[in-house]
């Protein structure tokens, strides 16, 4: 049986354990950037249609998700995204499936140091690298 | 509240085990073949029949972020799963009936594996059981944002002669910017007849025209607007961000100012709308709240009890329990998902944290009030009637204007199995008067036919002339005519929700593309 009331970042503890048991399985992870030094928080500049594929892919590698719909402008306006699962599933009287959510949502932020963009999973503290993208930091 | 899952026991079982459990040898077809080891009354652990898949996947699991752990299974295999997971978790799990798991598809199985009982008013006990792939429920999204034009519409006749109309819009969205208000009447959607057309290809026009699959998607529409002019236009759609918290108003009466505001979705992001709305309503002074969930159907639990603190306050909430959640009777101690300890989830007094960039441990504002006006639908469902419940629990007068809510108390914990996620009734939700039982919704008092449990207040019909937060609105002028007059200006009417049902002038939201097939019909 498995839940979906957390994020899959309830699962870190065992993780590894697994791993061990499963190595060699898993997709290649994205490039990690585990450099924060001193950084600000960041918005994009002039974002592309890449940049915001990479943005998609790298939140979607983090989650595990299947599928990601981001605004056109994440991290244009703000430094910070909230991503939430199932929030669009609607049972058959068109109520919201899961109406009495107890789990929390994922947070991920922008962050720029010497003009390097970097994405940052709040709630694992990961962080990515981005490469298509041009920051600039958040006012 | 913090939840952890339980810690990949049954991930490691199955990584460490070869074992699988009984079952028949049936590959997803053909004639019923015995059950081995299927006993009336008999149930072994699911953990024995966990991944073990008809068509088992493989690639990453994104419950658990490694890989699928299926393995060739069969359908008895899965149906006893089902059996057996329905068994130690189902809410009503006495009154499931036990049948030959061997004898049945698995998609039938479980639409079997709930309660056939109903409800005082005679509808389905459990209104809720449902399914969806794993995939889709595994869709993710940036809070609030979804591929639309950014208007709820609301189907008030979903057969010829069909109605449909714009119930609210977001800002800033393309249907904003089409200049679409609340009572727009949709009559034509890229040529086809929204109102009259006939046969399915019309039908598979209106669906895919008004509930677009993606961003980018151009289509054409024809439009009665609330002032009777007709007019035709194009929208794209787009990846439209929701915004939960609207129209915060405050309406001057000779007996002191109200706040009214517009609560749709307990989003994440709605957590900080809804502390600048109540700051809103603090800096006006006002002396009572309208609130209005009429389409909000739930959602974050922790936002609800934030909420229902922000309007009550300290002094009645303080150590009261929110809403406390009882699973069937095996499980009393513990939540048997997450395995923590089964305590009250209390009135939140500070930020959870929801909110991009809103840190947890923020002191909540506080309108301290002894009474609030609630402005219900169908669509008030869950987490919003929580709101209402919990209150009601702490001595908060709740005044209830509109029509019957959706009769939820429960939740469950979405769990997949071999592609499928199953959502099956685990728990409920009580109160802190241990009250919980309102499986038909709540119903405004003079509320006439089958009404769920009475609250005071006025029942009446959704009103599309008028924008929502305008004192004019039906609705809103009820409230406002409850808080005058102790009474209503209305006579009894109403109705208790059906499963389908699509009375006039109240509707169905219809907000899920996954649903399209059932939103408009020939």
């Amino acid at each position: 049986m498995r839940a979906s009331a957390r994020s899959p970042s309830a699962y870190a503890p065992l993780a590894p354990v697994v791993m061990s048991l499963l190595v060699g399985c898993r997709a290649p992870a994205p490039a990690m950037d585990d450099s924060p030094g001193s950084e600000q928080l960041a918005v994009l500049v002039s974002p592309t249609a890449e940049t915001r594929a990479e943005l998609e892919q790298l939140i979607a590698a983090a989650l595990n998700g299947t599928a990601i719909t981001l605004e056109e402008h994440a991290f244009v306006r703000t430094s910070y995204v909230v991503i939430e699962r199932g929030a669009q599933a609607r049972d058959p009287s068109g109520n919201r499936t899961q109406g009495r959510e107890l789990g929390r949502p994922d947070h991920f932020k922008l962050v720029t140091q010497q003009s390097r963009c970097t994405l940052v999973h709040d709630d694992s503290g990961k962080r990515w690298r981005l490469t298509k993208a041009t920051c600039q930091p958040a006012t | 509240m913090e939840r952890k899952l339980l810690p990949l026991a049954a991930a490691l079982y199955l990584g460490l085990s070869a074992c699988g459990g009984g079952g028949g040898g049936d590959n997803g077809g053909g004639s019923p073949a015995p059950a081995p080891g299927w006993v009336a009354g008999v149930f072994r652990p699911s953990t024995e029949f966990d991944a073990l898949c008809v068509t088992p996947r493989t690639g990453i699991d994104p419950f658990t972020g490694v890989p699928f752990l299926d393995r060739t299974g069969t359908r008895t295999d899965q149906n006893n799963w089902l059996r057996s997971w329905t068994n130690e978790l189902y809410l009503w799990y006495r009154e499931v009936p036990d049948l030959n798991p061997a004898n049945f598809g698995t998609p039938e199985y479980f639409d079997l594996m709930m309660t056939p009982a109903t409800t005082p008013s005679g509808r389905p006990k459990d209104n809720f059981h449902d399914s969806l792939s794993t995939a889709e429920w595994f869709a993710l999204s940036q809070s609030g944002v979804s591929a639309g034009y950014g208007v709820q519409w609301m189907i008030l006749a979903q057969t010829p002669p069909r109605r449909l109309v714009a119930a609210y819009t977001e800002p800033n969205s393309p249907a904003t910017q089409a200049g679409i208000l609340r009572g727009a009447e949709v009559l034509m959607v890229d040529g086809a007849d929204l109102v009259n057309g006939n046969g399915q290809a019309v039908v598979d026009t209106l669906n895919a025209g008004l509930f677009p699959s993606a961003a980018g998607q151009n289509h054409s529409f024809q439009v009665r607007d609330p002032g009777g002019t007709v007019r035709s236009f194009s929208m794209q759609s787009a990846n439209v961000a929701s915004t939960p918290v609207q129209n915060v108003t405050v309406l001057p009466t000779p007996t002191g100012p109200v706040g009214y505001f517009l609560f749709n979705d307990h989003i994440a992001t709605s957590e900080a709308q809804l502390i600048a709305a109540i700051n809103q309503l603090i800096a006006a002074s006002v002396t009572d709240l309208v609130l209005d969930v009429r389409y909000n159907g739930g959602g974050f639990l922790d936002i609800a009890s934030e909420l229902a603190f922000m309007i009550a306050g300290p002094g009645r909430t303080s150590g009261q329990t929110f809403e406390r959640l009882t699973f069937n009777d095996k499980h009393t101690v513990r939540d048997p998902v997450t395995d923590e300890l089964l305590v009250p989830v209390p009135f939140h007094q500070a930020t959870r944290g929801f909110s991009p960039g809103l840190p947890p441990g923020q002191p909540l504002p506080t309108l301290q009030l002894s009474r609030v006006f609630v402005i219900t639908g169908p669509g008030t469902c869950s987490a919003s009637e929580s709101i209402m419940n919990s209150l009601r629990g702490v001595n908060v007068a709740v005044i209830q204007i509109g029509s019957t809510t959706c009769g939820k108390p429960y939740g469950f914990y979405p769990t997949d199995n071999c592609g499928t996620t199953y959502f099956s009734i685990q728990f409920s939700g009580v109160n802190a008067l241990n009250f919980g039982d309102y499986p038909d919704g709540f119903s405004p008092a003079n509320t006439v036919s089958t009404p769920g449990v009475l609250v005071p207040g006025c029942s009446i019909a959704d009103d599309f002339s008028r924008a929502l937060g305008d004192p004019l609105e039906g609705r809103l002028a009820q409230a406002l005519n409850y808080r005058a007059n102790s009474s209503c200006s209305v006579g009894p009417s109403g109705f208790a929700p059906g499963k389908h049902a699509v009375p006039d002038e109240e509707g169905e939201l219809p907000r899920s593309v996954w649903r399209e097939s059932k939103i408009l019909r020939k």
